[in-house]
């Protein structure tokens, strides 16, 4: 009897810590607790384990956040844990992928100068003919300016023509009310994630390396939320190039770094 | 919520986010990566979610990925964070230090839960809607998580 008391009010002095406890509840158990040393004893060492709520925030300016103001894109960022086997991988990744992507289309892919790609897995089926990809495209939506640009030695030759180039990225200039949601997502959003499902893409006037694609409706939160953990670079990649060039697979979520390698990334759902 | 009232939000909430995600997995740069991917989610849905809900919003998100980052890699072992003093008195800080020593025998749910609690004084209910857990399931893990922080905290005490 005494063992199922004091559990019972271990309970109740921890749910009046927590604050989970009515006026009449709290005064009851606050009188138990004035009565009964060992309460009193109790609910001083449970006290003692609770953080202060003011206690340490940290003070990291994350102003780039911010919407519409002129520090809205994120400080560059080099991953920590990006070991130097991942860098092989990426760039053996890239190459894999490009080969297939020449051998499937019989064409040339822009292979980017900008970055790598990452995907996290695949979860959703899509229907229609497959897009090309070109980083450049992306990159002018983005206002990279702000961006450190890559030392020209170090840039890798364009291996793409731009007469070739296919983007599913919306044109800011000719955009009905459905496709500005990818448009200012996209310009709002350096990690933005827009979905372009395939669809006829359609060439944006005077601007003959764009092409849009309309998004078949709005972006729903369990799609965007859906982003599960990558199975690694190397298989996602392989996956991302096999869906963007004719297997048909699934969306995927790719993940470009734009600017120096890996310093930065852009999400997005293919 | 307007562009004005999610601007808001990132002033009042960001290192809110950024302290309960450096607190569960330890990893600054990471801690960064799941506030920026929480507020790219908020923007994204900005027009749907109310203000009021924001903060909630963005924590439920943080998370996530938090549990999400638990999954993929191995958390590290807690990096020092720099603490705002606010008391002069040395045994306070020294317990305070404990305490948060003491954070790192919990399990990655647990912690979050204390952290929500403590530092964002979420009730259960919320706690709950934030975590997808139901409110008596949060009441029991929360107290079970209190008597290990108690129990290792005695321990500790006693060895001293």
């Amino acid at each position: 009897m005494e063992q199922f008391e004091q559990a019972y009010m271990e309970e109740q002095i921890l749910l009046l810590l927590d604050g989970e406890l009515n006026t009449e509840q709290a005064d009851q158990v606050w009188a138990q607790i004035e009565a009964f040393p060992e309460y009193k004893a109790l609910y001083e060492e449970y006290a003692s384990v609770y953080f202060e709520q003011e206690e340490a925030i940290p003070n990291i300016d994350f102003s780039y956040l911010e919407k519409g103001s002129a520090a809205e894109l994120p400080p560059m960022k080099v991953k920590r844990s990006l070991k130097p086997v991942w860098g092989i991988a990426a760039g053996l990744a890239l190459v894999l992928t490009t080969g297939i992507l020449i051998r499937m289309n019989n064409t040339e892919i822009a292979a980017t100068d900008h970055g790598l790609a990452k995907s996290d897995k695949i979860h959703q089926t899509v229907q229609g003919p497959i897009q090309q990809l070109a980083i450049d495209s992306l990159e002018r939506k983005l206002d990279l300016k702000k961006a450190p640009q890559m030392n020209k030695s170090k840039q890798a030759p364009k291996r793409y023509k731009d007469a070739e180039l296919r983007l599913a990225l919306q044109d800011n200039a000719s955009t009905p009310s459905q496709r500005v949601a990818i448009s200012s997502i996209y310009k709002d959003q350096v990690s933005g994630i827009a979905q372009v499902q395939s669809g006829a893409l359609q060439e944006v006037p005077g601007r003959n390396s764009d092409y849009y694609a309309s998004l078949p409706q709005p972006l729903k939160a369990s799609e965007e939320l859906d982003l599960k953990e990558s199975g690694g670079l190397l298989p996602d990649m392989i996956k991302a190039g096999q869906w963007i060039f004719g297997e048909r697979k699934n969306t995927t979520t790719v993940e470009i770094a734009i600017g120096n390698n890996e310093k930065r990334s852009i999400k997005f759902k293919l | 919520m307007t562009r004005a009232e999610y601007n808001n939000i990132v002033k009042e909430w960001a290192n809110n986010v950024f302290r309960f995600a450096l607190k569960t997995i330890n990893d600054a740069e990471e801690a960064k990566d799941v506030v920026q991917q929480a507020f790219e989610v908020l923007w994204t849905r900005h027009e749907s979610i109310a203000f009021e809900k924001g903060k909630s919003y963005l924590f439920t998100i943080a998370h996530r990925r938090c549990m999400d980052y638990y999954r993929r890699d191995k958390p590290k072992e807690m990096e020092h964070i720099p603490e705002v003093i606010t008391s002069n008195e040395q045994s306070k800080n020294e317990w305070k230090a404990y305490l948060q020593e003491a954070l790192k025998i919990l399990d990655q749910q647990s912690k979050q839960l204390i952290l929500l609690k403590d530092y964002e004084g979420y009730n259960y209910n919320e706690i709950g809607q934030i975590t997808g857990l139901n409110e008596s399931q949060v009441k029991v893990y929360l107290h079970r998580a209190r008597k290990l922080l108690k129990n290792y905290l005695i321990q500790k005490k006693q060895l001293l």
